[in-house]
């Protein structure tokens, strides 16, 4: 296995057009597995595909364990890809088609056969090496692709979508085998996904990714708790984080339209420094840190009707219909996570309060977040 | 109240529409089939009757099969040397036009270099060239190369008229094939050649099997080329057969003889179409919904 290093990875599709990659600059150490995820579009492919060599960066370098490959050609670079459609030979059995990538470097028969057989055990599919890709299920086919990938023994791994193809079910159980696989491989992947479960269940380290421009890096832990945006703040976390407009004035928050009583902390920008007195600012707080509270009560921040509650067994979801201007959100719902046994009914007024210490804050022009220090 | 009549009367008038369409289609394709299987069965039926009752009663069945008509018929035809002739010229047209014209499909249709399209639409424009407008320089060109008159002249320019169809055709196929099967294959260290060999050529079968048919009945077919650019008796294909048959017909009225010869000609094609219609279907319309 292999580090990877990208530098300055820029990509333009046309001569002066917008860029799908911006300055993408990332340190992928030796057997980590690292997950780039990301709304459609965000360039998370496109990136992957510039690291198997498939497109070519406009500008920027990659290296391999410190040796720039950028020039190199995408079967030359010892990497593995597992593609979202598995692009799996159908005129080949199994068996020839994880063994595709030794015969042409004209592995010896033999060892050929002895390295695909015990891919193949290791993966399940002994008894399918005869078939052909479409006598196969979705999950055997994605299976297959793996093995193509590992029988080789690549640097690197790369992944693109590979569950995305699966039903909920299966896609629960590859999500599992595929980590175990990798740390049984110890290999270093580079792995995208649209999913921020997957994302955050499966990765060392996420890359959050938006319009061609890296939002963060950190572990999944790390962007959950402590998002560098609000981007990054909504894009993590199901459901998503709720987003209320406040203000910060004479170190005192404001959360539509109303003094937060006892916020014991104050906003610092990053340099450390007081925010200052005056500034408009977007309070998040995920759904499971908001507290239902009667309407009536003082410590409501907002007030909303009861539009739709969503009982999943061990949790109610409580979709709230608050005043468009008091929320960052087109459809002005608000969402709070509960207990079922204490979900309200639908269409009574409630109240929403949450944990001052669980709130994130974030400046509204730039979205990056604000830190917050407790007082006393 | 209203408003639930007026949309029923309009849904209705749209189905009636959609129906009156479909129906129309419906009798003109049924139309052709009846017409063009009643001429072919005509003329299977007239085969095994006599001269003297052929135009008797045109839609009687034969007292008798006269299945001697196809031994005339093989006489007149010549249908021996005709045959290897035009098996000879049609099998290797077909081989070779397809030889060439995979490669070149895959290359123009995958590989992208500058002047792909242009070159593509340069094959495409050679499928409207009419064979009679070239048939003089090309007579005149096989005399200068010493190929007039043989089978190997024949040969080649039933590659040369054949390639612009052959290439449109698996252009469109190769495009219709995913990406990312070459993109697997050149991850696992493949280069082009191996590619196209290894797996977009198998994967390229229906097509290749559809484009060679269609290649090879219209060669089975052709007439002009293969009456102007060769002129001995033992060069003359199975299509200039049926013209010296029909010649000959003229001065023995030898009708049944004539309609044995047709049928002797068309039976391959008929037995080639019913076995692979399937497959021919396939590699025309595979690329269509994608």
């Amino acid at each position: 296995m292999a580090s990877i290093s990208l530098r300055g990875i820029t990509k333009r599709f046309n001569d002066g057009g917008p860029e799908a990659l911006s300055t993408v600059d990332l340190d992928i150490q030796d057997g980590e597995f690292v997950v780039l995820v990301g709304p459609s579009g965000c360039g998370k492919t496109t990136l992957l595909r510039i690291v198997a060599g498939l497109e070519t960066a406009t500008e920027g370098h990659m290296l391999i364990d410190g040796k720039d490959i950028s020039k190199v050609r995408p079967g030359d670079r010892d990497i593995a890809m597992v593609f979202q459609n598995y692009a799996l030979f159908p005129h080949l059995t199994v068996e020839e088609n994880i063994g595709f990538g030794l015969r042409i470097r004209r592995t010896p028969k033999v060892n050929r056969r002895e390295r695909v057989r015990e891919t193949a055990a290791l993966l399940g599919l002994e008894s399918y090496l005869d078939r052909r890709p479409g006598e196969l299920s979705g999950g055997q086919r994605q299976r297959v692709a793996m093995g193509r990938a590992i029988v080789r023994h690549p640097v690197a791994f790369l992944m693109d979508e590979p569950l995305s193809n699966l039903d909920a079910k299966l896609r629960v159980e590859m999500r599992a085998e595929i980590s175990r696989l990798q740390r049984t491989l110890a290999s270093t992947t580079i792995y995208v996904t649209h999913d921020q479960t997957e994302a955050m269940t499966m990765g060392d380290r996420v890359v959050v990714l938006d319009k061609g421009v890296v939002q963060q890096v950190a572990k999944p832990s790390e962007l959950y708790q402590h998002p560098a945006n609000s981007f990054v703040a909504r894009f993590i976390g199901a459901p998503m984080m709720n987003l209320l407009r406040g203000s910060w004035t004479d170190g005192q928050l404001q959360v539509g339209g109303s003094r937060v009583e006892e916020f014991r902390c104050i906003l610092e920008r990053d340099d450390g420094d007081d925010v200052g007195d005056v500034r408009d600012l977007l309070v998040g707080i995920r759904p499971e840190h908001v507290h239902i509270v009667p309407a009536e009560n003082g410590q409501a921040v907002v007030t909303g009707r009861v539009a739709l509650v969503e009982h999943l067994g061990k949790e109610a979801q409580v979709h709230l219909d608050v005043d468009k201007g008091s929320v960052a959100s087109e459809t002005g719902i608000l969402v709070a996570t509960v207990d079922p046994a204490d979900a309200p009914e639908e269409g009574t007024m409630i109240g929403i309060g949450f944990d001052h210490d669980k709130a994130h804050f974030f400046d509204t022009a730039s979205g990056k977040s604000i830190r917050t220090q407790p007082l006393g | 109240m209203d408003l639930t009549n007026d949309r029923t009367s309009i849904n209705f008038a749209l189905r009636l529409r959609r129906l009156l369409i479909r129906a129309s289609g419906s009798i003109f394709v049924w139309s052709w089939v009846i017409f063009s299987f009643a001429i072919l069965g005509w003329i299977i039926v007239a085969a095994f009757k006599r001269n003297d009752t052929v135009f008797a009663d045109l839609w009687a069945l034969p007292d008798s099969a006269e299945v001697g008509n196809f031994g005339d018929a093989w006489g007149l035809l010549n249908l021996t040397r005709t045959s290897i002739n035009s098996l000879l010229t049609v099998g290797g047209g077909t081989l070779l036009t397809m030889a060439l014209a995979a490669p070149a499909a895959y290359a123009l249709s995958r590989v992208g270099f500058r002047g792909a399209s242009g070159l593509t639409g340069f094959f495409a424009l050679g499928i409207g060239i009419p064979v009679h407008s070239i048939i003089i320089p090309l007579f005149l060109g096989l005399s200068e190369a010493g190929l007039s008159n043989s089978l190997l002249g024949l040969t080649i320019t039933y590659v040369g008229v054949s390639i612009p169809f052959a290439v449109f055709l698996m252009t469109g196929f190769f495009r219709s094939l995913p990406t990312e099967l070459e993109e697997a294959a050149t991850m696992e260290g493949a280069g082009p050649v191996r590619i196209f060999f290894s797996v977009m050529l198998p994967l390229a079968r229906p097509g290749m099997v559809a484009t060679s048919i269609i290649v090879a009945v219209g060669l089975w077919n052709e007439f002009l080329l293969a009456l102007t650019l060769t002129f001995d008796e033992d060069k003359r294909t199975i299509g200039v057969g049926l013209l010296n048959t029909f010649g000959a017909m003229r001065y023995t009225s030898n009708w049944v003889g004539l309609f044995a010869a047709v049928v002797i000609m068309l039976a391959p094609l008929i037995v080639l179409y019913t076995w692979m219609s399937r497959r021919i279907i396939e590699g025309l319309t595979v690329g269509a919904t994608k």
